[in-house]
C-alpha cells in the first residue's frame, strides 16, 4: 500500500500538506466526475457529487489510514456519495429527463443535447439517441447493481475491490454484476439491434 | 442454452477473469462449441462497451473555484467558532469584574439602607442577654450560702 504514490500523497496531506491534496484532487477529479456521471445521468449532479466527494476526502485526511490503494479509497466514497443521492427525495426529479424514448421530454432533451439542427447528419442525432438511452438504461438499475457494474465496467475494479468498496463478499458482487448486465442486456435491446 | 451450458452467471464472471483456472478454461472449450452461449456473453460484452463508449466528462472550469469556495466555507465555519471563543475569552475578566463591582455596590447599599436600632430594640436586646444569665441570678442565694459555709469550715 504503502508504494501507492496517491497513498503517500494523502499522507503528506495529513501530514498538513495541502499541496499533496491539491495533486490528488487534479489527478482523479475527472474520472470521478466521469464515474458519477454514468451513476446519475446528469453531467451538473455528477460535479456536484464529486465535490461531495472530494470534500469528504479532505475531512477525512486526519483519521486516514492506507488500507487499500488510493483509488480503491476514494471510489468506495464516491460510491457512497452517489447512493445517498439516490435515497435522496428530489433525485427522482434530477432523473426525470432519462424518460424512455417516446416522451416528449425524451425527444426534447435528445434534440437539445445534440444542438438539434435539420440539417446535421442523422447519423449524429442517433449517436445522441443511443447515449441517451444508455444513460436511461443505467439511471433504471436498482443502485447496488449500478453501482457494482460502473465500479467493475468503469472503473475497472476487481470483484474482491468492489467488495471492499461496497462491503460485500464477493459472491455477493459476482451476483450484483451478473443482475445489472442482464437487466442492461434487456433494456438495450434496440440498441443491440434485436 | 444446452444442458450442459453455463450459467449466465458464470458467463459474467468469465467475462470479467473472475473464474479459477479450471472453470475458466472449461468455459472457453465450451464457448468453442456452443454458438448460444457465444451470443450470450457477446451481449455482455455489448452492454460493458455501450456503457465504456459514453463520451468522457471533464470538469467545467469553475469546478475548481466552486469545491475551494465550499472548502473555504468549511474553514469559515471553524474560523468563526475560534472567533467567537476569542470573544468568550477577551470578556471574561471584564464579566468577572463586573460581578465583583456589582456585589461590592450592593453590600454597600444594603449597609447604608438597613435601619437604626430604636431605643426600644436596645432595651429588649439588653433584656435578652439578661435572660442569658437568668439561672445564675436565679440560684444567687445558693451561691451566698456556699460561700458562707466556705468561710465557717475555714474559721473552724
Amino acid at each position: 500500500m504503502q508504494t501507492d504514490p496517491d497513498v503517500a500523497l494523502m499522507l503528506r496531506f495529513k501530514d498538513g500538506d495541502p499541496d499533496a491534496f491539491q495533486q490528488l484532487f487534479d489527478r482523479h477529479k475527472n474520472s470521478v466526475i466521469h464515474f458519477c456521471h454514468r451513476f446519475c445521468g446528469d453531467e451538473r449532479v455528477a460535479e456536484e457529487l464529486a465535490q461531495e466527494t472530494f470534500i469528504r476526502v479532505y475531512r477525512a485526511a486526519g483519521r486516514y489510514y492506507p488500507k487499500a490503494l488510493f483509488r480503491t479509497w476514494l471510489f468506495k466514497i464516491a460510491t457512497n456519495v452517489c447512493l445517498n443521492e439516490l435515497r435522496r427525495p428530489g433525485y427522482r426529479m434530477r432523473s426525470e429527463s432519462l424518460d424512455g424514448p417516446g416522451s416528449k421530454k425524451y425527444e426534447a432533451s435528445i434534440n437539445q443535447q445534440a444542438g438539434y439542427d435539420s440539417k446535421r447528419p442523422d447519423a449524429l442525432l442517433h449517436q445522441e439517441e443511443q447515449r441517451h438511452m444508455v444513460l436511461a438504461a443505467i439511471a433504471r438499475l436498482p443502485g447496488d447493481q449500478r453501482a457494482a457494474l460502473l465500479l467493475r465496467v468503469e472503473g475497472e475494479f476487481s470483484y474482491h475491490e468492489i467488495g471492499q468498496q461496497m462491503g460485500r463478499s464477493e459472491n455477493q458482487v459476482k451476483t450484483l454484476i451478473y443482475r445489472g448486465r442482464r437487466k442492461l442486456k434487456d433494456a438495450l435491446g434496440k440498441y443491440f439491434g434485436d | 442454452m444446452k444442458k450442459e451450458c453455463p450459467s449466465e452467471q458464470s458467463l459474467s464472471a468469465f467475462l470479467d477473469g473472475a473464474l479459477a483456472d479450471a472453470c475458466r478454461h472449461q468455459i472457453r472449450e465450451h464457448l468453442d462449441n456452443c454458438a448460444v452461449c457465444r451470443q450470450a456473453l457477446k451481449r455482455f460484452e455489448l452492454g460493458d462497451e455501450a456503457i465504456r463508449s459514453l463520451p468522457g466528462i471533464t470538469a467545467r472550469p469553475a469546478f475548481n473555484r466552486e469545491f475551494w469556495h465550499k472548502i473555504d466555507q468549511m474553514g469559515m465555519v471553524r474560523r468563526q467558532s475560534f472567533w467567537g471563543m476569542r470573544w468568550l475569552a477577551h470578556w471574561k475578566p471584564l464579566l468577572a469584574a463586573g460581578l465583583t463591582a456589582s456585589i461590592i455596590a450592593g453590600v454597600a447599599i444594603w449597609q447604608f439602607t438597613s435601619p437604626v436600632p430604636s431605643v426600644q430594640d436596645v432595651i429588649i436586646a439588653e433584656s435578652i442577654e439578661m435572660l442569658n444569665d437568668f439561672d445564675l441570678i436565679q440560684n444567687l442565694e445558693l451561691f451566698e450560702t456556699w460561700e458562707a459555709l466556705q468561710m465557717i469550715n475555714a474559721q473552724g
